[in-house]
């Protein structure tokens, strides 16, 4: 009945057509694009419930496929994506691959994530309504690019561009790395104990001396400092700030010394820094280390960052062949104007996929480089390590020494528990006793009537997110 | 190491190095000391608070059910979904069930508000931020008795009382003078409405004593109820000030009888009559306003049949007085849509009306088949507020059989999802089908709450194990 039986109703199914698909394209560049994600092979999963709804996921560019619904009696659609485009290219594709009729549909029960979306739509579906003002878009007009033959001298010049923008940006960053220097010394001069209460307009300052110094990575850093050190209690600030500022010292100085860095650590200071190194450019790397395997999803987090930029991250634990398991991160950024807030998968979800790792002295940020199946709800317990708390807390130490800046770390545990201090939770094992994080203070309550459990929580220096326990109940997820 | 960092570069660090200089590299300095910091294992707090262990004899609902209820409950609250926390705690409380510990953070809203009904973990829950002198203890209906009743909830404390005095007024009433110094006020109202059960002359000397109460309105409570007793000597100010606007006339050339007519206050205008009908009716008897005009009840209805405002007056008392069969002359007779104007009233209170009562008098005074344009959206919401529960099975199926409804089951586009769902909510188990078969026509948007919930229902009727 539950589980992914959707109420029966008169929803019966009405063929998709492909003039609808035309009336509802916003513009011809959006067919365009759609006719590029019509292979079913980039489809990881295609389904129907037989009763009008179909969904599938889609390997976007970003680090995690898109989740695309589509109810067929109205062509309402949802889709993960942070197009600002309605309807986007990925449901688009979908309604074109239903109604051409070329792929197989899966028939399933309708998962949770398409549930959600049906349980919240009240009234009319969602499709955009036909203007007739606007130029229609054609599918006929949907050109096949074939691509262009390569022009040696036209290369040559654009590498020479490349390399002439490379060095210009170095020169500018180093210079930048002297403002930080400058700016840095100053604050220890003055004394870092009421740093925090002038943070705000310091910060702001310093930020935007990076941006223009095309450091942008140090520039978003700088500028979520004051939140960073506010979220903290008043007694912690000064600390922090000790901290904050000496890893941003830390940075500039390995960022100077890079050429005497190993490969791993050079990657990642200057990924750190600011400069992105591209899904093409990640996967052209022979060196990269790639893992395939089966994977949960153990934590989905959403932070919007001072440059409006949202960061979804998905946290994935594999286990099975790769032995005692493994951690990634999949990150991606979307302007938080499109109002997309997660990245569309759900903890607990399992797939298979191929994953390549940033390079990095302690890995952690991957991304999927092809999806082998869709993904599915489980509910198996998690095979995490059977090590206690400080066990994990140990490799958190060694990630720490080999990355000095390494920011949030998962550790995985057996038979911690959570107890009460005051108004706060504390994970704990013998003498190691790992605060909570603020946010989990009414959803962790719970747990302390549970006896000790494994888990998996991501340890930030200062506190822990606690994301996942295994427990004599069932699973408890934040 | 760590203390040359720790006494002396850092105390120079937090308090600046241009007064207290530091030999070497001073950012050096700053990222040594600031991973040498990072290092530190966090410090354990000196003590733990000792948890409370809760024991919940209920049974967690089944795995199947927990996301559809969080998705029930998390619909927008609106005139109807906010009815359906209390269906599904109302369900819940019959079959023994309690919602998963995990989940209670999910469900704040149905926890705080119905947290009572739900189980310990979740009464323990629900009251997490209460002082502990606040805090109630949890207790199973069947497991409050005369040792611990003073202990349950307020809610559950009237409920005893009141069932006491079905069986024993006398004792009832006993358990409630041992407990009286020493209650507060909110909770006194309770155990004095919970004596309207079986009121009696032998209650006097206790109402007697309540003239100086040190609540005002406990003072009142106790007046009205003395006033309802025969022979008590109470002064019924209510049933003054309504016989002073009650006009008695005749009619009739052979053969006289009585003619009653109410005659409403200047600043209360005719809409606005059913809510001061309540206010002013609420708490009289039938047997004193008839006493008082000297007719038989009977003959009080009859004579009143002409004023609409008079006979919803009578509806009232009826309903609080359990005269069923008064009830039935006037909603049969005289007031077809008594239920419609009652709803209009803000009448609220069903006094000590059991379960199987409230269920015989809703039958009564809701006829289903005299609705000929609409369907009564408001009077149903009222309606299951006032039942605390589903309608009775024969008054569900004449609802899902009237004339407005199935003609909008003809014209969807004029249904609302709120009449769908507080049908659902209303919806008596052997009344489902027929309602499942009549949404299943329907588009999804509109039926998708109701149907949801029609399932969760019928999976916590399932007898757990």
């Amino acid at each position: 009945m539950f589980g992914g039986e959707i109420p029966k109703s008169g929803r019966m199914g009405m063929a998709l057509g492909l003039d609808k698909i035309e009336a509802l394209a916003p513009d011809q560049s959006s067919l365009d694009a759609a006719k590029k994600l019509l292979k079913a092979n980039g489809w990881p999963t295609l389904a129907e419930d037989q009763a009008g709804l179909i969904w599938g996921e889609c390997q976007g560019s970003g680090a995690t496929p898109y989740r695309v619904v589509v109810a067929e009696a109205d062509a309402g659609y949802k889709c993960s994506c942070p197009s600002r485009k309605f309807p986007c290219k990925h449901a688009l594709a979908l309604m074109w691959m239903r109604a051409d009729g070329k792929a197989t549909f899966t028939p399933a029960p309708a998962p949770d994530w398409v549930n959600d979306w049906l349980s919240r739509r009240r009234g009319p579906g969602v499709a955009a309504p036909v203007d007739a003002a606007k130029p229609k878009a054609s599918l006929a007009a949907v050109s096949d690019e074939a691509e262009a033959a390569p022009d040696p001298k036209a290369e040559a010049r654009a590498a020479a561009a490349r390399e002439r923008n490379r060095s210009d940006r170095e020169a500018a960053i180093a210079a930048g790395l002297d403002d930080l220097d400058t700016w840095l010394s100053d604050q220890v001069d003055k004394g870092l104990a009421s740093f925090a209460n002038s943070a705000g307009t310091a910060c702001r300052l310093m930020a935007q001396r990076l941006v223009d110094a095309k450091a942008s990575g140090l520039a978003t850093r700088v500028d979520a400092l004051p939140s960073r050190l506010f979220a903290l209690p008043d007694m912690a600030r000064p600390q922090a700030a000790v901290e904050e500022l000496g890893v941003l010292h830390l940075l500039a100085e390995a960022y100077r010394r890079q050429d005497s860095l190993t490969a791993d650590l050079r990657s990642d200071v200057r990924q750190m820094v600011g400069w992105s190194l591209t899904r093409e450019g990640l996967l052209a790397d022979e060196a990269v280390e790639r893992v395939t395997g089966s994977w949960r999803v153990i934590a989905t987090v959403s932070e919007v960052q001072p440059d409006r930029l949202r960061r979804l991250e998905t946290w994935l634990f594999g286990a099975g062949q790769l032995g005692s398991g493994q951690f990634a991160v999949l990150i991606d950024y979307v302007p938080v104007a499109t109002g997309a807030a997660s990245s569309g998968y759900s903890v607990g979800d399992r797939f298979e996929a191929e994953l390549a790792f940033y390079p990095s002295p302690s890995p952690l940020r991957a991304l999927i480089v092809r999806q082998l199946s869709g993904a599915v709800a489980d509910g198996a317990v998690l095979d995490v390590a059977a090590g206690d708390l400080s066990t994990a807390y140990g490799v958190y130490e060694r990630a720490l020494a080999a990355r000095p800046w390494l920011g949030v770390w998962p550790l995985s545990f057996s038979a911690a528990r959570v107890r009460r201090h005051g108004e706060t939770l504390y994970l704990c094992d013998g003498d190691l006793a790992l605060p909570l994080v603020a946010e989990l203070a009414t959803v962790a309550l719970p747990l302390l009537q549970v006896a000790p459990f494994g888990g998996v929580g991501l340890w930030d220096g200062r506190a822990l997110n606690l994301c996942w326990a295994d427990t004599v109940l069932g699973r408890w997820a934040a | 190491m760590m203390h040359d960092l720790k006494s002396r570069v850092l105390p120079a660090l937090l308090s600046g190095t241009a007064r207290h200089p530091l030999a070497g590299d001073a950012l050096a300095s700053l990222s040594l000391t600031g991973q040498a910091l990072r290092f530190e294992r966090p410090v354990a707090p000196p003590a733990f608070a000792v948890e409370p262990v809760i024991r919940d004899e209920r049974v967690i609902v089944p795995d199947r059910l927990r996301r559809p209820l969080q998705r029930l409950l998390a619909a927008k609250p609106g005139m109807v979904t906010g009815l359906f926390p209390a269906a599904i705690a109302r369900a819940m409380h019959a079959g023994r069930w309690r919602p998963h510990p995990f989940d209670l953070p999910k469900l704040d809203s149905l926890i705080r508000s119905h947290g009572a009904w739900l189980g310990a973990e979740a009464m323990a829950f629900a009251q997490r931020d209460a002082a502990p002198d606040q805090q109630a203890g949890y207790f199973e209906p069947d497991a409050i008795d005369e040792a611990n009743w003073s202990r349950a909830l307020p809610a559950q404390r009237q409920g005893f009382i009141e069932a006491v005095r079905r069986r024993d007024a006398a004792a009832g009433r006993a358990l409630v003078e041992a407990v009286w110094s020493g209650e507060n006020a909110d909770v006194r109202v309770r155990l004095l409405t919970a004596l309207r059960e079986g009121l009696s002359g032998e209650d006097t000397v206790f109402l007697q004593g309540l003239a100086k109460d040190r609540a005002p309105r406990v003072r009142e409570l106790a007046q009205r109820l003395l006033a309802r007793l025969p022979g008590a000597g109470g002064d019924d100010p209510a049933l003054h000030a309504v016989m002073e606007r009650i006009k008695k006339g005749q009619t009739g050339l052979l053969k006289k009888r009585a003619t009653l007519a109410l005659e409403l206050p200047a600043t209360v205008a005719a809409h606005g009559a059913p809510v001061w009908v309540n206010e002013a009716f609420g708490d009289i008897g039938l047997d004193e306003l008839a006493a008082a005009l000297g007719l038989t009840i009977a003959d009080m209805i009859r004579a009143a049949e002409k004023d609409d405002n008079l006979l919803l007056a009578f509806v009232i008392m009826a309903s609080h007085d359990k005269r069923f069969d008064m009830l039935d002359i006037v909603v049969g007779l005289y007031l077809p849509d008594a239920w419609e104007v009652l709803a209009r009233s803000n009448f609220s209170d069903v006094g000590t009306l059991t379960a199987d009562e409230r269920a015989r008098w809703a039958q009564i005074l809701v006829r289903p088949q005299t609705w000929v344009k609409d369907v009564p959206l408001w009077g149903l919401v009222k309606l299951y507020q006032l039942l605390d529960g589903p309608a009775p099975a024969a008054l569900m199926r004449d609802i899902l059989n009237c004339r407005p409804w199935r003609a909008l089951l003809t014209d969807p586009d004029k249904l609302t999802g709120d009449m769908v769902d507080v049908l659902a909510v209303l919806c008596s188990t052997e009344a489902r089908g027929i309602l499942r078969a009549q949404l299943a026509a329907l588009d999804a948007p509109k039926t998708a709450n109701a149907l949801l919930f029609l399932d969760i229902v019928d999976a916590l009727e399932v007898p757990n194990v």
